[in-house]
């Protein structure tokens, strides 16, 4: 059976075959659900969100043309919907922002660890890491995280925020240098000797 | 190069994205300016620290969630549709379109059939007027509105009285 492309699967989707939504869902959930517990740091939110991305591929369909990669089209939804939801929370008073940390939920799994200090220090050098992220204004954070864990290159993340590419690489410099800053502990040796100019 | 010229093509230079000519430009200005190599250090730095951090993965439950939320909101479209679609059948329109002329013909006729003056509407304007009834609803709002009960309800419920 020969490999049908995302774009083709959509297609087949548009003609009524659930079975390549099914496909589309198989390849891509884990991915929407990940870059959305990134942006918003809450598990049980992120994969609320990820439904409602893919409820949205799912009713536009009978409109779906494949102008765009599948990708690109599936990550401007999802970006979308995060920054939406980011914006929402901020708005709501007396509420949990999305941006606090999700304390009921460590992110990495306890069970690997085979003594808890290990587990302590693993633990408290991804909350910094969290943190050191979601400080980052959201479209610096969606770049970030489109381009370090997704793969996208600048003009697929200049599409999903609706912006140039050089705006992309400008959101990239300033939030690595940001990061640079907040997570410079972490350096191995050579590259804080380097940020000491040794 | 200089330092402004270097933060344009940083990431791709980390990325090694850059054509040949381009990353020469950045490896000599590199040799010569230490601030920038510990910039671009640190930025490959901050791409291995950032390797750390996993996400969970999903829940076993999400395709039958979604398929669930998908059969709902198309049940949901579909019974607008028929509704809509009914509504806009030509007979319904026609239909419509006749009462709305029977109606307004009623309302346009109605002033000079108050006009003649008989017996019976002689003893209709001893009777109890419109405009009696209207003073007589908001006399009696203005009584219900300023019972505490009611303003308590009201708080109570939001304001949704």
């Amino acid at each position: 059976m020969a490999i049908e492309t995302d774009a083709q699967l959509m297609l087949n989707v548009k003609a009524g075959d659930e079975a390549a939504f099914e496909l589309l869902l198989a390849k891509y959930r884990s991915a929407v659900v990940k870059f959305i517990y990134r942006m918003v740091q809450n598990v049980a939110v992120a994969e609320e969100l990820a439904q409602e991305v893919f409820l949205r591929v799912y009713r536009a369909r009978a409109g779906y043309e494949p102008s765009a990669k599948f990708t690109t089209w599936l990550f401007r939804i999802a970006t979308h919907i995060a920054l939406n939801a980011l914006r929402d929370s901020r708005k709501e008073r007396g509420n949990q922002s999305l941006d606090a940390p999700d304390e009921d939920h460590p992110p990495e799994v306890v069970e690997r660890h085979q003594n808890i200090e290990a587990y302590m220090v693993e633990s408290s050098e991804l909350q910094e890491i969290r943190r050191a992220v979601q400080t980052l204004p959201a479209k610096q954070r969606v770049a970030v995280i489109l381009h370090k864990y997704h793969e996208l290159d600048y003009r697929q993340i200049a599409e999903s925020l609706d912006c140039s590419e050089s705006a992309v690489k400008s959101l990239l410099f300033r939030a690595y240098e940001t990061l640079r800053q907040r997570l410079a502990h972490f350096a191995p040796p050579s590259a804080t000797a380097a940020v000491r100019g040794d | 190069m200089n330092c402004e010229q270097l933060e344009t093509v940083a990431i791709e230079y980390v990325d090694g994205v850059l054509n040949a000519s381009a990353r020469a430009d950045v490896e000599r200005h590199l040799a010569v300016c230490s601030d920038c190599h510990a910039r671009l250090e640190g930025f490959r730095s901050v791409s291995v620290t950032l390797e750390r951090w996993e996400a969970p993965e999903v829940s076993p439950w999400f395709n039958a969630r979604l398929w669930r939320r998908i059969a709902e909101t198309e049940a949901a479209r579909w019974h607008w549709r028929t509704i809509l679609g009914a509504m806009l059948r030509p007979s319904y329109v026609a239909a419509l379109a006749v009462m709305l002329m029977v109606g307004s013909l009623a309302v346009w006729q109605e002033p000079q059939v108050r006009t003649v003056p008989t017996q019976a509407s002689s003893q209709t304007a001893q009777a109890p007027t419109r405009v009696d009834e209207v003073w007589r609803v908001a006399r009696d709002y203005e009584l219900l509105s300023d019972f505490d009960v009611l303003a308590e309800l009201q708080k109570d419920s939001g304001g949704k009285l």
